[in-house]
């Protein structure tokens, strides 16, 4: 298998302060890693896979009569990471704990792989890191 | 681009928060054992871990209110000693994005803040790397 | 060693060590030469029969390495631990991520 980009960048844990983080999710610095070194790659799985399932809710909550609709929006930041080029992969057992229906409302440009798929990839590339 | 960033043999990125696991007691330990091996090693803080080494840390815990006497070190002194004993073996670098998100602008003297965009460099000025925890 | 993959969550991490663990096991099992170090929390890991995955990790060739400072720790007793790990130090992970060519994974 030969090595296409230089990280596989692995993110597990999901939904971590959508009101204190805002923009600046882990998703927004690995879009920003990814432009510096030329080429990173991102799984999704447990909780954060469904960062890869589109759905039609745009959280905003109402703090002390502001209105704070800049909340998180992860599936925004899929979108742009696979504009910018970044494969998404997500494995099938992630899709499945999720529900019957989030396979068929897996994002465009993100890749469903079998269970052991992923790691079967680790090889392909540099180094691997959990974020 | 020149770099910038002298060589190391390894990058610590540490993301995790103090007072929740182990993990800052595995950095300060993993940290030791690679400069008691002569290594040269760069920390890249980012996240909470930002707050290791924050200027108001101060030198010192608060006081044992059951033991006056005593006192205790910041990681922020920590941190410091570490870096002054070991001939410029050890750099410590901060996001300075997230140390401003999560107000640990004002850092310890021996302790540089770097742009995020600036954090590839420091890849490839070393070895080895590994990151350790997450925000 | 190829890969020296770190798990510090272990048992009270749930699902995503086990799916480390299993990782760490299918690289062993595809020929990479593994250690995997239980450190922090993880080091719970290693009492015989919680984590039934490390067992299959050690049958697939790969090296358990338990971080020994976590251990004691814990108050873990040596003789309760899964058999087949080397207890170590952390001057041990210290001279594996000086290894050239050895890629390293903390979880």
């Amino acid at each position: 298998m030969t090595a296409t980009k230089s990280t596989l960048i692995i993110v597990e844990r999901g939904y971590r302060g959508a009101v204190e983080t805002q923009f600046a999710d882990v998703l927004y610095f690995i879009r920003a890693i990814h432009r510096q070194c030329g080429g990173a790659d991102v799984a999704v799985r447990g909780m954060a896979a469904s960062y890869a399932v589109s759905c039609d809710f745009r959280p905003a909550v109402v703090i002390a009569g502001r209105t704070l609709d800049t909340l998180t929006d992860p599936r925004r930041l899929i979108c742009d990471l696979v504009a910018d080029g970044v494969t998404i992969w997500v494995e099938e057992t992630d899709l499945t704990a999720l529900g019957p229906s989030a396979r068929a409302r897996l994002l465009p440009g993100a890749r469903c792989l079998p269970a052991g798929g992923l790691v079967a990839r680790w090889p392909a590339y540099e180094r691997v890191w959990f974020m | 681009m020149t770099a910038t960033v002298p060589h190391s043999d390894v990058l610590l990125k540490v993301l995790g928060a103090p007072h929740r696991t182990e993990l800052i007691t595995s950095l300060f330990r993993l940290t030791e054992a690679l400069l008691e091996r002569d290594a040269t090693v760069q920390i890249w803080a980012c996240g909470d871990a930002t707050g290791l080494t924050r200027a108001s840390l101060g030198m010192a815990k608060p006081a044992d209110v059951t033991d006056r006497a005593r006192t205790f070190p910041s990681t922020a002194a920590l941190a410091r000693d570490l870096i002054r004993k070991n001939d410029g073996r050890l750099r410590w670098y901060v996001c300075r994005f997230c140390a401003r998100d999560r107000g640990h602008a004002e850092q310890i003297d021996e302790v540089k803040t770097r742009p995020a965009a600036r954090f590839w460099e420091h890849v490839t000025a070393a070895d080895q790397m590994i990151v350790m925890g997450v925000c | 060693m190829d890969y020296l993959l770190i798990e510090s969550g272990g048992p009270a991490e749930g699902p995503g060590a086990v799916r480390f663990i299993a990782d760490a096991t299918a690289l062993a099992g595809q020929g990479a030469s593994v250690a995997l170090v239980l450190i922090q929390n993880g080091v719970a890991g290693a009492v015989a029969g919680t984590m039934t995955g490390l067992e299959d990790f050690v049958g697939r060739g790969g090296q358990l390495w338990i971080d020994e400072f976590s251990v004691r720790q814990r108050a873990l007793d040596r003789g309760d631990l899964i058999s087949g790990a080397r207890v170590t130090g952390m001057g041990d992970l210290a001279d594996a991520l000086l290894t050239p060519g050895v890629r390293a994974v903390w979880h």
